[in-house]
Order: structure tokens, then sequence, then C-alpha cells
């Protein structure tokens, strides 16, 4: 078909490449933000999502592990395997302690130890870049972000607690937004936060994760028959708790900036349509006057702007793949997950954006006058 | 006469057309009672010097602009009361415009240009594509209907231009100083295509101070400060 709004556009290659290249850097900003955000989700609940537990067992109230920390008295594992469906039951010990990473510049950082069943390894790092993975005594894996960061390698030490560790192996996915986690044996992490008689969570592995949550409200009245008040928590439960704790302080953050990012995309087409809109009075003024209705009209306007918005979001697309790819080389916190709602998201503000840059200009259009046909 | 109108109801009737901008002490009568018919078959050249009203009668018979008093009747139907949608379809359907300054789509083909009436009136394609082919290769632009119009001379832009005005077979032919911008030969090429669609039945009007251009009329009306000076004489 012979598209006058395309026709128009490619006869303007120099404006085409400025206003595809505004829409492809408007998607690249949306789409690295929200993959900013989903990845913060995914890498933050990583641990989660990985770590072989079905349920967890906390304390009534306490639903996420950086809030307020669980308590319970150990010794509850017994009876929880005495549950129908329960197949294994492990104990989680984890708290933010301060760390001293470097004895010669006196830095102290935050991290979140985990001490956990080096036997079973349930509860540990799940995949290790460098060194073990699982630590003796007196070792510890440490997350790639925070080796980094702290230029941090096999053999080096941190001091957690007054306890000297060793850093035996680096891990991968184990960063949480602001601080990482970090692994040792149970013992060292008793040692560590001086609570031998407590724990923070019991994790449990069931017999058929369908019946999962059946099991949690079994768990859960077992437990309370003998006096222990606690929550019972699927997987998806636990995860969805933390995405939550993310998304109330992250939100307000990023939402203004995909929404700079749509601003400029809005502005960016709108401009382009406007001033190619412009300068083709005169031909729309002919179109008009030949007898082309408002409705052709529009389609053009809309066309012309579908087009620039499709190819900028092509053109910003295969940009944010590559950016997202390359983030973490340069900025190891940032995890940019590109996934089908990433993308359909950004597709859709991208719709949504030539249709409000082309208002205007359909406005404009409607108003010329075909009589100035036979002005000279 | 009589033999003219057997096609139906006559191609134009303007009656008593005044054009008035403004109001009050500021307003200017741009054209002021004029009243004339064109025939099928007829091409009537509208003669008169700048500022005459030739530009302003032909925008309203256009149904481009809406006279201040008045009627015009094309092909019967009075368009003075149409709605601007309706007035859009009748221009598509029954006039074809030529200008002075070709006002061909730049970024198109001369064999887009020329299909562009055929797809606002929503012909296919193809079927568009072959007859405005078929029409330019008439024209004798065989080798250049490809070429945008930047790389056409005058001449050919305003073949291709009148081959834009008549690939919708309309009944009138509008043009506002056609041949202005061309040499005289291609003037006269221009204005012999322009003559052979008005024998093959359709009816014309011609803006224009060319006096080459009164070889190919069949009358002459004259205008002055919005006037017909007379409605014109018959020259066959």
């Amino acid at each position: 078909m012979v598209s006058i709004a395309r026709k128009n556009l490619f006869h303007e290659k120099g404006r085409l490449v400025i206003s595809v290249g505004g829409v492809a850097f408007s998607t690249m900003l949306i789409m690295i933000l929200i993959g900013v955000y989903y990845g913060i989700f995914t890498e933050s609940t990583m641990y989660l999502a990985k770590t072989r537990a079905d349920l967890w067992v906390g304390q009534e109230g306490i639903h996420d592990t950086w809030h307020t920390y669980s308590l319970l008295p150990r010794g509850l594992d017994d009876e929880i395997k005495q549950v129908g469906g329960v197949k294994d039951v492990h104990e989680f010990i984890g708290r933010a302690v301060r760390a001293k990473v470097s004895k010669v510049y006196d830095k102290e950082e935050t991290i979140y130890i985990i001490g956990f069943d080096t036997k079973t390894g349930v509860g540990g790092p799940w995949e290790v870049l460098k060194g073990k993975k699982i630590p003796r005594n007196g070792q510890v894996i440490v997350d790639r972000v925070f080796a980094i960061r702290n230029n941090i390698d096999i053999g080096d030490k941190i001091e957690v607690g007054g306890v000297e560790l060793t850093v035996a192996g680096i891990s991968k996915d184990t960063f949480v937004l602001v601080y990482s986690y970090a692994f040792v044996t149970k013992e060292d992490a008793e040692k560590i936060f001086g609570a031998e008689d407590f724990l923070n969570y019991y994790m449990v592995e069931v017999e058929n994760p369908f019946f999962a949550k059946k099991v949690a409200d079994n768990v859960k009245s077992r437990l309370e028959s003998l006096g222990v008040k606690v929550d019972v928590l699927t997987k998806q439960e636990f995860i969805n708790n933390h995405k939550e704790v993310i998304d109330e302080s992250f939100s307000a953050i990023l939402l203004p900036l995909v929404f700079i990012g749509f601003f400029i995309g809005v502005t960016v087409i709108g401009l382009t349509l406007y001033t190619a809109t412009l300068e083709k009075m005169k031909e729309y003024a002919i179109l008009k006057a030949i007898g082309a209705n408002e409705a052709f009209m529009t389609r053009i306007v809309l066309e012309q702007a579908f087009t620039i918005a499709m190819l900028g979001f092509v053109a910003g697309s295969i940009l944010s793949l590559a950016a997202a790819s390359w983030v973490p080389s340069v900025a190891p916190e940032f995890y940019v997950e590109i996934n089908l709602q990433n993308i359909a998201m950004t597709f859709a503000s991208i719709g949504v954006m030539s249709l409000v840059a082309a208002l205007i200009p359909i406005r404009r259009i409607e108003r010329i006058e075909p009589a100035t046909v036979f002005q000279a | 006469m009589d033999e003219k109108l057997a096609g139906g109801q006559r191609p134009l009737e303007v009656k008593n057309v005044t054009k008035i901008y403004g109001s009050g002490r500021t307003a200017v009568k741009a054209v002021n009672g004029v009243s004339f018919s064109i025939d099928r078959g007829e091409l009537v050249l509208l003669m008169g010097p700048s500022g005459s009203g030739k530009t302003t009668l032909l925008t309203l018979i256009s149904g481009l602009l809406k006279p201040t008093s008045g009627s015009i009747k094309i092909d019967g139907r009075e368009i003075t009361s149409l709605t601007q949608k309706e007035l859009a379809k009748l221009r598509l359907e029954k006039i074809g415009f030529i200008f002075q300054h070709f006002n061909l789509l730049t970024a198109l083909t001369a064999l887009e240009n020329v299909m562009i009436p055929l797809i606002i009136k929503g012909v296919k394609e193809s079927e568009s594509r072959k007859m405005a082919a078929k029409l330019l290769i008439n024209f004798g632009l065989e080798d250049r209907m490809h070429h945008k119009p930047e790389d056409l001379s005058g001449g050919e832009q305003q073949r291709v231009a009148v081959a834009r005005a008549v690939i919708t077979d309309p009944d009138i032919i509008i043009a506002d100083e056609p041949t202005a911008n061309l040499d005289s030969e291609k003037g006269k090429e221009v204005m012999e295509l322009i003559h052979a669609m008005v024998k093959k039945g359709k009816a014309a009007i011609i803006a224009s101070h060319d006096p080459r251009v009164e070889s190919f009329a069949d009358r002459i009306l004259r205008m002055e400060d919005g006037r017909l000076k007379d409605s014109g004489h018959s020259r066959t």
C-alpha cells in the first residue's frame, strides 16, 4: 500500500534517524529502569527461591527476614517432622551484622550472615564462582558484589562480631540491594550472634509441594498446640512478602524515573510529528482539497507516530539488551532483568506515548484550511 | 445547449454568489453577485487582473470556502449547505484540481501522486497502480513515473498534476494558472491535455492571465472588482 505517512518519514531520513534515536533512548530508559526494578526483585529473593525450603516457619507476626528478626526456640524440628507431608526440616540462622572488611583501611560494611548446616548444604550458596561451596569453621563464602566492592579474594580475611573469617569461596546472585549474604557454618553463626538457644526460622521441605499450604496449616496447628506462636508461610508467600518490602522502598524512586522516560518519549515523538506536520502543511491542505477526509488525515499522523515509535522501540530494545549484559560489569550491584513482562510494559508505554504525541499534530491538521492550496 | 445537457444536470451552476471577508467597515466583497454556468465539454477561461476575485471564485465553486450568499450547484446538487465531510466526498468524486505550483506530494513518485485520489477513494492498490500507470503512459510520462517531483521538469510535474486531477474521472476540472510556471511549449502541451479531457465530456474552468490559454477556451469570463464584467460569449 502506498503509505503517505511512511513515504513522508523516509523522505526526511535525517529527521527520522533523530526521532527514532529519541524514542530508542526513551525505550532504553524505561526498559532499563523497569529491568532494574525487576532485577532487584529477582536478585533479592533469589536466595529464597533457590533454597530447598517449601515452608518457612517463623515467629508469629514476622513475615520477612529483613525488617525484624524472628526468634524461635531450638528443638522444634522433631515436632515439625511429625506433621504428615513433611519430608525434612532445616534450621535458618541469619542476621545483618557489621563486618570489618579490611584491617588496613579499617572499613566496615553490613553483610547478612547466614549459618547453615554444612552436612546437608540446605540454606547455603547455590552457585559459587570461585573457591569452595561449603565452608569449614572459620571460613566464609562471600558474594561476588561484596568481593568486587571490597577488593576481596580467596584467602582474604574479614572480621564479624569479633570472629575472624577467611574467605573460602565467592558466590553469585546473593546480593540483596543494600547488603549481601555471606555463608558460614552454623557453629560460627552461633558464635557471631551469641544466641545458641534460638534460631530464626525453620525451613521445611514437604513431600508434595502441591499440598504445601495444607501442610503449613497443619505445622502451625501442631506448634501452637505446644504453645509456640508461629506463622508458617509457603515459599511463594515468603518471597512475595520480601518483594513487598522492596516495592514499598523503591517504587517511589523508580516510578518517577520511568515517568521521566515516558515524558522524554512523548516530547521527542510529539516534536518530530509537529515539525513534520508544520513542514507538510501545504501538502496536507492539498490532500484535503482533493477530497481526503479527517479520518484519512488522522490515519497519516497516527501511522507516522506509530512507525517512529515502533522503529524506536526495536532499536531501544536491542540497546537495552546490550546494556543489560554490560551494566553488571561496571556496576555489579545492578542486575537488569529484561523479561517478557518488562518488554510488554515498555511496548505499551511506547504505544501510549505515540498516541499522546499524535494528539496535537492531529488537532493542527484538523485546522488546516484547504483553501490555502490556491495561494502561491 | 440541450445536446450538451444530455448527460444530465449542468456540471456547474453559480447563481448570484457573493463572498464578503471581514465585517462592518472593514468588510471586503471579494466576489459580488456572480452568476454563470458551465456545460459538459466546455472549457471556460476566467480572466481578470490580480485581486479581481478569480481565485476566491474558484475556491467557492470548489467547496473549499462557503459563500456569504448565493447558490452553487455541482451536477444539480446545492453545495453551499453540505457538511465538510460531504464536501470532501464531492471534491473527490466530481472535481479535479490543477494548480499553478503543481502541488505534488514531494515524498511520492509521479505514479504514487496520481494514485492518491484513488487511494483516498478506497480503490485497491493494484487497481490504482494500473489505472495511474495507464494514464501516465497516455500523457507521455512512461519513463518518468517512478521519479519524484524534484526529479521532474515543470512541464512533467504539471502533466502529472493533470493526470492526478482526472484519474477519478471528475465532471469538472478547476485549474488556477496552470501554465504560469511553464514555458510556451510546455504550457501548450498542458493545455492540450486539459482540452482533450474537456472534449471527452468534462467541464473546465481555468483562471489565467496567460493569453496562450485563450485559444483553447470555449468561453471567456472577465472579472473585475469581484464582479463578472460579462457572462462570457461562446467562441465557437
